[in-house]
């Protein structure tokens, strides 16, 4: 990555902060590895603990807007997935991962503030 | 498909299109995996909610991506609405339970509607397609004479093609399986340009398949391809035995091709040539006939040539002076019969959603009401009227939606009951399914319920002074309740509700009046077993004679036959055969005036299977064998029948009552002779007593028996009389094997069912009927209990001081109840109109009862009137117990 463009690349995710919960859920599900839709929700369940369920409208309502907003790629089906032709794999793209790191970079911050001022009950 | 699939695919179309073709697959796949996983009905009801939930939401969102901030907000409404529905669930699923049965009833009738009425049939430009009929004073709907139909065709020039089908012979099947008897219609080579439909598979016969003799080639219809023949596509061209003569299979039909469906309903499994000369057949009247029209012809062109033709028919041929001709759209024939019912039925179900929709709407209404303490609160503190407006919108649109989704649950249930439910006589039920329209139809329900009744209490609110509300506090309504809305419900749900229940109630009526009715022949203990004699084996008449003289003696020879007889038209099984009759000695009538009566050919023990008494002369003996038969000639052609000039019995008929009356009135018909068509002429031998022969709700007619003796059958149906039923067929089989191993036996089936298939029409509408009626009662019982105890318990406050300053319980108990008992007497007369109406358009399936019946509609008001005073006098009772410092201390 060149230095150049690494502050273009900030500006542009900081215009997209703050993230909405399904935009986060979804980036953190694919900074792990590409997944397609199915994969994600329950990757999703799976790692909220089962408290937040993606319904397939808002799943891919999300997908369409991170596309348009280049947080995320479409890949072709991976030659390996013999499943099921019509699934399509996404994949994080720089942007995606930067945002992420804002996002979640905030959200540290926060939860280290609350701690600190004991608002949270576990320190 | 699964519906649960269907439904998903349904509320897909509520996406925007490019999104469905991007993400539709995987969303199937995915709400498929979570149907999958949802075993117990809690999951179930959670992955419904949320999917309508989902749907929602995002729905709103991608169809209206532009205004960020119409939509956070409306994002906002459903939120909240969401909340507001779950803060409340058994309010919630009440509502969406009533909605439900509403949605779903409305759908179910819908679709059938849809597929029976509404969808195009699938031919080629089917709004050219028309059915052209003969006409002859009342009777608008004849089949076509062998004489007509060749004339039109050839002068008339407003069709591209005209064609005509003939159901006048079974088709027994040999050689390829067990024999089986096959639905074949006879048709003129044209059909298939008629009705624009290519085979499936190779090549239907053309013109030259039209010349006598030539007809031995046959298409078949894919369920025939695939069931006998296991889809073998090699089988074109090859031969197969149809009534013992080989045809040529020519082609066979795609899957949905099912056209012309016979009397009973059922789809042909073959076509074959007519390939006779027709146009000998004079006065012969056995054809329906289909046409196309020509590109820019209309139906009123086409009928005003082919009068001029059907004119310029009579000149040259005197008999067919004043018959006409009726061209009628092929759609509204093949639905006629039915529509009324179907639209009837429609209405039906119309009215027991509206009734739910009131409740719904008196729900809603008081909930608001309610709450008009927080909408106030939410209005001090800046909410715009709009805004307030669109949040209790988006609660209905939420319960609508959770409605639709359970209402299409019920519609796929009710389709399932009526397709089992009705048996053959409505053309294309079978096709009806929950389709895209079906669902299209449940959301517009859903929606439209939402708009109108959602809206009743936003209508409401626009008039809450946010200062007195607040002023009030939580007392709720600070003055004796005056609701003019709720008022107005509560008459409109009495109304729909008493004329839907007497329209139901007439049906239900005529129904067990038709049930009742004598059909002048014992059905009970009578098996009937149809059979077709082919003629390559059975040439000639005497041939078919002796078959079933030997087939009926030795069935009467099983033990446990008491009796056996042998008909050409079983009672009730559909098929009528009217025919001219000349009386001997009286002057010929003038031409279009001739004495007609309904005839069959009967064997000799028929009258005593049927316990049909004869109060005067006989009936037929074996002595009425006569050796030149048949008698019937059909046509002035027809050579006379061999050894004609031979002395034998004298043509003989038995009359019913009413032909002896009609024909010979204030005379003794016995002994008098007439002649039918080309017919010597026939000795009347006996008169019987009436039987309905046709439809229980047919008044007898004139109708005359000939004896198979004289005028044999190819195709007759064997009438067994015995106690032991089913135990007794298979040493009758046996016997018929033992005549001919090769013959197939078509239906065996108790005569009683015939009679009572006859009446499943009735059964089935009345039933369906009644059902919705009580539906609606019990709707309208729950909608004035809520309303009259909710009024009481507002009124609390007015009752203690009315009791403190003195008034008796029983005066506070009229106070209470007269306010409900008042709007349901104005409701009960509004709901005789309404009634009126609904009889009046279901008259036509009523049988000796009026459309206004003045004890069904006296019995309805007071029967639908007391139980609304009952729904009023519980409330009523429970505010004559209040004590009155109760009331007022806390006040």
């Amino acid at each position: 990555m060149s230095p150049t463009r690494k502050p273009a690349l900030d500006e542009r995710a900081k215009r997209l902060l703050p993230l909405t919960p399904a935009v986060l859920q979804i980036l953190l599900s694919l900074s792990s590895e590409d997944r397609h839709g199915l994969g994600i929700a329950a990757d999703v369940r799976e790692f909220t603990g089962g408290r937040s369920i993606l319904g397939p409208g808002t799943l891919y309502g999300t997908i369409k807007r991170m596309l348009d907003a280049e947080l995320i790629d479409d890949l072709e089906s991976p030659a390996g997935d013999a499943d099921d032709p019509r699934r399509r794999y996404y994949r994080i793209t720089d942007l995606g991962r930067r945002a992420l790191e804002l996002e979640t970079d905030g959200l540290a911050s926060l939860v280290g503030t609350a701690m600190r001022r004991r608002a949270l009950k576990r320190t | 498909m699964r519906l649960s699939d269907r439904i998903f695919r349904g509320l897909l179309l509520l996406y925007p299109a490019a999104f469905r073709r991007r993400f539709g697959g995987e969303m199937l796949e995915m709400l498929a995996a979570r149907r999958d996983a949802a075993r117990s009905p809690t999951a179930w009801l959670a992955l419904w909610t949320g999917v309508v939930y989902d749907t929602a939401r995002s729905v709103v969102r991608e169809r209206l991506p532009v205004r960020r901030n119409l939509v956070e907000s409306l994002r906002q409404d459903v939120r909240h609405a969401w909340r507001v529905v779950r803060r409340t669930p058994g309010f919630s699923v009440f509502v969406i339970l009533l909605m439900a049965i509403g949605v779903g009833s409305t759908t179910a009738v819908f679709s059938v509607v849809h597929a029976v009425l509404l969808r195009p049939l699938a031919f080629k430009d089917a709004d050219r397609l028309v059915f052209v009929w003969e006409q002859r004073h009342a009777v608008r709907r004849n089949t076509v004479g062998g004489h007509e139909f060749p004339v039109w065709k050839e002068r008339s020039r407003s069709f591209e093609a005209m064609a005509a089908i003939a159901f006048d012979r079974d088709f027994s099947l040999t050689g390829a399986g067990d024999p089986a008897v096959l639905n074949g219609v006879r048709v003129t080579s044209d059909f298939f340009n008629v009705m624009g439909v290519p085979p499936a598979l190779g090549q239907v016969f053309g013109p030259e398949a039209d010349v006598p003799g030539r007809g031995d080639v046959a298409v078949i219809s894919h369920r025939l391809w695939t069931e006998r023949f296991g889809a073998d596509r090699g089988l074109i061209g090859r031969t197969i035995a149809l009534n013992d003569r080989s045809h040529i299979v020519a082609a066979v039909m795609p899957p949905d091709f099912q056209f012309p469906a016979n009397g009973a309903g059922l789809a042909p499994d073959l076509w074959t040539p007519i390939a006779e000369p027709i146009h000998q057949y004079r006065g012969r009247h056995y054809l329906f006939v289909v046409g196309r029209l020509a590109p820019g012809v209309s139906q009123v062109q086409a009928q005003t040539e082919l009068a001029s033709i059907a004119d310029a028919v009579a000149r040259e041929f005197p008999p067919n002076k004043d018959h006409r001709v009726n061209v009628q759209p092929l759609q509204s024939e093949l639905v006629d019969d039915v529509r009324n019912a179907i639209l009837i039925l429609f209405a039906a179900v119309a009215v027991v959603l509206l009734v739910g929709c009131c409740n719904v709407a008196n729900l809603l209404l008081a909930r608001a009401t309610a709450r008009q303490q927080e909408i106030a609160i939410r209005a001090a503190l800046g909410a715009g009227r709009l805004r307030i407006a669109r949040q209790l919108v988006a609660e209905a649109a939420l319960l609508s939606l959770g409605a639709a989704a359970l209402g299409l649950f019920l519609a796929a249930w009710l389709v399932d009951i009526i397709r089992s439910a009705v048996p053959g006589q409505v053309p294309r039920l079978a096709t009806v399914a929950i389709d895209p329209a079906a669902v299209a139809f449940a959301i517009a329900v859903a929606i439209a319920t939402t708009l109108i009744f959602g809206m009743v209490p936003v209508w409401q609110l626009f008039g809450v002074q946010v200062a007195d509300r607040l002023r009030t506090g939580n007392k709720g309504v600070p003055s004796p309740v005056r609701h003019p809305l709720r008022s107005v419900l509560i008459v409109a749900e009495v109304a729909l509700t008493v004329s839907l229940s007497i329209g139901a109630a007439l049906l239900l009526q005529s129904f067990f009046k038709l049930h009742r009715v004598d059909p002048g022949f014992d059905s009970a203990d009578v098996m009937t077993m149809g059979l077709t004699l082919p003629a390559a084996r059975y040439q000639g008449a005497v041939h078919q004679r002796t078959f079933y003289i030997d087939a009926v003696e030795r069935i009467r020879g099983v033990p446990g036959v008491e009796s056996a007889a042998a008909t050409n038209m079983v009672p009730h099984g559909g098929g009528l055969s009217g025919i001219a009759i000349a009386v001997e000695g009286r002057p010929s009538p003038r031409p279009g005036e001739e004495a007609t009566a309904r005839y069959r050919v009967v064997s000799t023990e028929y009258f005593r299977t049927l316990n049909i008494t004869t109060p005067r002369g006989r009936t037929f003996i074996a002595a009425d064998a006569r050796s030149a038969v048949p008698l019937i000639r059909w046509f002035e052609q027809q050579p006379l029948p061999p050894r004609f000039a031979e002395s034998q019995a004298p043509p003989a008929a038995v009359i019913n009552e009413t032909m002896a009356r009609q024909i010979w009135p204030g005379e003794d018909p016995l002994g008098r002779r007439f002649r039918v068509l080309f017919s010597p002429p026939i000795v009347v031998m006996g008169i019987v007593a009436d039987a309905r022969n046709a439809a229980l709700s047919d008044e007898p007619v004139a109708e005359f028996y000939l004896s198979d003796l004289q005028e044999p059958q190819s195709r007759m149906t064997l009438l067994i009389r015995s106690r032991d039923g089913d135990a007794v067929l298979p040493a009758i089989r046996a016997q018929i094997a033992a005549l001919d191993p090769k013959l197939p036996i078509a239906s065996v089936r108790p005569l009683e069912e015939v009679v009572a298939t006859n009446l499943a029409p009735h059964r089935f509408i009345s039933t369906v009927m009644g059902g919705f009626a009580l539906i609606a009662l019990l709707l309208m019982v729950a909608g004035v209990y809520c309303v009259i105890s909710y009024a009481t318990a507002q009124r609390s406050q007015e009752i203690g001081i009315r009791m403190a300053l003195g008034a008796t319980r029983l005066d506070i108990g009229r106070l209470v109840a007269r306010g409900g008992i008042v709007l349901c007497v104005v409701g009960a007369a509004l709901g005789l109109a309404g009634g009126y109406a609904l009889g009046r358009s279901a008259s036509g399936l009523l049988y000796e009862i009026q459309p206004a019946d003045p004890s069904t509609y006296v019995a309805l008001v007071l029967g639908v009137l007391a139980i609304a005073a009952i729904a009023s006098w519980i409330p009523a009772r429970r505010a004559m117990r209040v004590d009155p410092t109760t009331i007022l201390r806390a006040e």
